[in-house]
């Protein structure tokens, strides 16, 4: 299996799991502790730090022929990147941005849109999540890209 | 419509004492499903990955690949 689908699949499982205990956490600690308490629930976010061990797939083994890496595979990421960063920008950000104004107009109207605001204390969560699903795209991005790809044919 | 670019890998393979493809792959320093994508048409590699697997077969570039314009009847690969 290559290097880079092994990366994939593993920031997938961590992404996957953090976001499963945070939203977990987020109910328990809201059933418990309340509405302050429930924010306790986003500490299993740090578990996506060990999405920094990713470089270790692309060593290469003892004994290891061939290159890990090479220019079809570089590529690869790079389109996968393209890919997350426009899910990200007009995916993620666009949900939040016209969810949150729509969400305002209709509940309160339109005058309350110009004087409403988002507590600050949101943006760094907001940056997170984003940061989450741009990794989880990259991720599914190179999966479906080796799956299309990666047929083998010796001959 | 646009232009492909195709190739003659495989047979050139078949041709140097049935190179395998993980051979070629270490020899131009690519892996081997790059090989795969390449004789399959799905990849188009770049000038210097052309050149070193022309180089690996001793013949000019266009002797492994060739530009397929639209419209152009499918050239033997």
């Amino acid at each position: 299996m290559h290097a880079q689908v092994r990366h994939a699949r593993f920031m997938l499982v961590i992404v996957g799991v953090a976001s499963v205990l945070t939203v977990a956490g987020c109910l328990v600690a809201l059933n418990y502790l309340g509405p302050r308490g429930a924010w306790s629930g986003f500490g299993f976010l740090g578990l996506t730090g060990l999405l920094g061990f990713g470089g270790l797939f692309y060593r290469k083994r003892r004994g290891e022929k061939g290159v890990v890496m090479d220019e079809r595979d570089t590529q690869i990421g790079n389109r996968s990147s393209l890919v997350a960063a426009v899910l990200v920008t007009f995916g993620f950000w666009g949900v939040v941005c016209m969810g949150a104004w729509f969400w305002v107009v209709l509940r309160y109207g339109m005058g309350a849109s110009e004087t409403t605001g988002i507590p600050v204390f949101w943006l760094p969560l907001l940056y997170m999540v984003s940061g989450i699903v741009f990794q989880a795209a990259w991720s599914a991005s190179i999966l479906i890209h080796y799956r299309f790809e990666g047929q083998d044919d010796e001959g | 419509m646009k232009a492909e670019v195709g190739n003659k890998i495989r047979r050139l393979r078949f041709d140097h004492s049935t190179m395998t493809q993980q051979e070629l792959a270490e020899r131009v320093g690519v892996t081997r499903q790059t090989i795969i994508a390449l004789e399959a048409n799905r990849y188009v590699p770049s000038l210097v990955l052309a050149y070193r697997i022309a180089r690996v077969f001793g013949v000019p570039i266009e002797g492994v690949f060739q530009l397929r314009e639209p419209g152009e009847g499918s050239g033997s690969a």
